[in-house]
């Protein structure tokens, strides 16, 4: 980690540059919505200030980074007034009419976000953020075993909600 | 062809130049707000460390605010005064250190005294009556129930010493008597009367598959059942731990679902009053009731620090805490089974229990820095609310006067200059 000669506020700077679309990315992908991505970006960063100066290398800043943020992510949608909402939400999709497929071209992304967290996440991070099974196993602290089974599971729910449309996932 | 699709769609996701902006100034407050005084609050941990220690004997530890420490320093000259008094408390406070990290596991000696809780600590009496119990009849079958036990706590330990900040300890569920929570070492269930682990699950044995996750576990409402799903379970089984019974099996997640509701009442302390271990615990709370709150406080192992894992019940309107420490006095066992290079952990009080020495020999340590600082308002200092000292126990005949270290000499020295 080479910040030797720079000021708090350029150490910080280079690392929102580096790093500042990952995480809000990852944090758009778990929350679904723009202002608690703004939350866990807020919170990830605060955090990052207070270890910038322990990170022994780049890989170990960046797997530190998705973890903040996946943990953020999920403290936000553990907590009990956001279950409150989302059960409201719930209900609220409950009466809207569901359709079991997505039928209209673009909307990939919705079909990503009615994917659990736990498949999003992995399919985030190998296709987007292009990491190994053994990146993310070790970014998630997971087994490559459950990595490779959730990756398979979530590309088959994907086919399933993109039946029609000419995803070749 | 997903892909591409996949990365054009967040391609086009970024966080907004204000959203940047707003972070970085908070982000720079907050670190600053921590750090322009270091130097200023070494020397004042150092100076009022002792004052803050009769204050967590006597259970009235008060939370405070930051921009409050400046007036710390003014009741310095006041505090020395109490320092007086509380050399020969120390004194006694390293016995009992010695004396309990002889024999006990996972309990505590201090209680808290706001709370109307049965002590767990046996009174000399009592502990020889034990011992000569042992001794007498079953002793060997009693032993090799401690043994296990400890065996299991040992795995938790290393298990929690091998983490790092960033996978922290998780709430799982929170009642007046019983805090249940997860790590990367497993489940642990902690009975805040009897100051006791009363559930260990250990990850390894039970093969959670990923324990830093928070949706992992779920408890009931009840609190008598933990709900995993483990390595071996499907997407739609759960592994269940029956608390009373002591029994574990196997639950359809959805008749889970349907039979228990689960508990969740988790909260951020993050801006609250609450907020007073954030850069040592983790973020999350659980509402006792509108003005108490529980959470944990963890200290992953370090060059300078060793790890420790206490529950802090805080109460907002009276401004008081109890600090409950779940792995405390029998960080002795683990450095000695284990070899664990880090020499121990802390107490509830934020003292370091056992100091490694190069010879391998473990000695308590007469005084340390505090791990864990809840007293950083003036006006406990000023005002303790009921302040109720705790006795003052008696040293046993198997413990050594512990040699006189720099800190304390130190402390002898600035005392002479305040005088």
């Amino acid at each position: 980690m080479d910040n030797k000669g720079k000021t708090l506020e350029e150490c910080f700077d280079a690392a929102i540059k580096k790093y500042g679309d990952m995480v809000y990315r990852i944090a758009m992908n778990q929350m679904k919505n723009g202002s608690d991505a703004d939350d866990v970006f807020q919170e990830v960063f605060i955090k990052w200030l207070q270890h910038y100066d322990k990170f022994q290398s780049n890989e170990h800043e960046k797997a530190w980074l998705i973890r903040v943020t996946i943990n953020q992510c999920k403290s936000i949608l553990k907590s009990s007034w956001y279950s409150k909402t989302d059960e409201m939400k719930e209900e609220l999709e409950n009466t809207l009419v569901y359709t079991d497929t997505v039928q209209e071209e673009g909307s990939l992304s919705e079909a990503v976000n009615k994917l659990p967290e736990k498949y999003r996440i992995v399919i985030h991070l190998f296709y987007y953020e292009e990491l190994s099974i053994l990146q993310i196993s070790q970014a998630l602290n997971e087994k490559e075993s459950t990595i490779r089974t959730q990756l398979t599971r979530a590309r088959r729910k994907l086919k399933q909600l993109l039946k029609g449309v000419e995803f070749d996932v | 062809m997903f892909k591409e699709d996949y990365k054009k769609h967040y391609d086009e996701i970024h966080p907004s130049p204000e959203l940047v902006e707003r972070t970085k100034k908070m982000a720079l407050e907050r670190y600053q707000s921590k750090t322009p005084e270091t130097q200023e609050q070494e020397w004042m941990e150092e100076e009022s460390y002792e004052t803050e220690k009769m204050e967590y004997h006597e259970e009235k530890v008060i939370f405070l605010e930051k921009d409050k420490r400046k007036i710390l320093q003014i009741t310095a000259g006041l505090a020395a005064g109490i320092v007086l008094v509380t050399a020969g408390y120390l004194f006694s406070g390293t016995l009992r250190q010695q004396r309990d990290s002889i024999g006990t596991v996972a309990e505590n000696t201090i209680e808290p005294t706001n709370i109307n809780v049965p002590s767990s600590t046996p009174s000399k009496k009592e502990e020889a009556h034990k011992q000569e119990g042992t001794k007498n009849s079953g002793g060997k079958k009693k032993d090799g129930q401690k043994a296990q036990k400890s065996q299991k706590l040992t795995n938790a330990l290393t298990f929690l010493a091998q983490m790092g900040n960033e996978d922290g300890v998780r709430l799982d569920y929170v009642s007046d008597n019983l805090v249940i929570f997860h790590g990367n070492f497993g489940i642990l269930g902690y009975n805040l009367s009897s100051r006791q682990l009363v559930v260990q699950i250990p990850a390894k044995r039970y093969q959670f598959p990923n324990m830093w996750t928070l949706e992992t576990v779920s408890v009931n409402q009840e609190g008598t059942k933990i709900a995993w799903y483990g390595a071996a379970s499907s997407n739609t089984e759960l592994d269940v731990y029956d608390i009373t019974a002591g029994t574990y099996s196997k639950m359809d997640s959805m008749e889970w679902q349907e039979e228990n509701q689960n508990f969740s009442s988790m909260v951020s302390v993050l801006g609250t009053d609450a907020d007073v271990y954030s850069s040592k615990a983790t973020d999350m709370c659980v509402k006792l009731s509108e003005s108490r709150t529980c959470q944990l406080i963890y200290q992953a192992p370090s060059l300078s620090l060793q790890a420790s894992l206490g529950i802090a019940i805080v109460d907002m309107e009276a401004k008081t805490e109890q600090i409950y420490d779940v792995f405390g006095s029998i960080g002795r066992q683990v450095a000695q089974s284990y070899g664990v290079s880090y020499g121990g952990y802390h107490n509830e009080h934020g003292e370091k229990i056992f100091e490694s020495k190069p010879d391998g020999t473990e000695t308590p340590e007469e005084t340390t820095e505090p791990e864990i600082e809840p007293t950083e308002d003036a006006a406990a200092t000023e005002a303790p609310l009921e302040a109720t000292p705790t006795p003052v126990p008696e040293p046993t005949e198997n413990v050594t006067k512990p040699e006189v270290t720099e800190n304390s000499q130190r402390l002898t020295q600035s005392i002479e200059n305040i005088e």
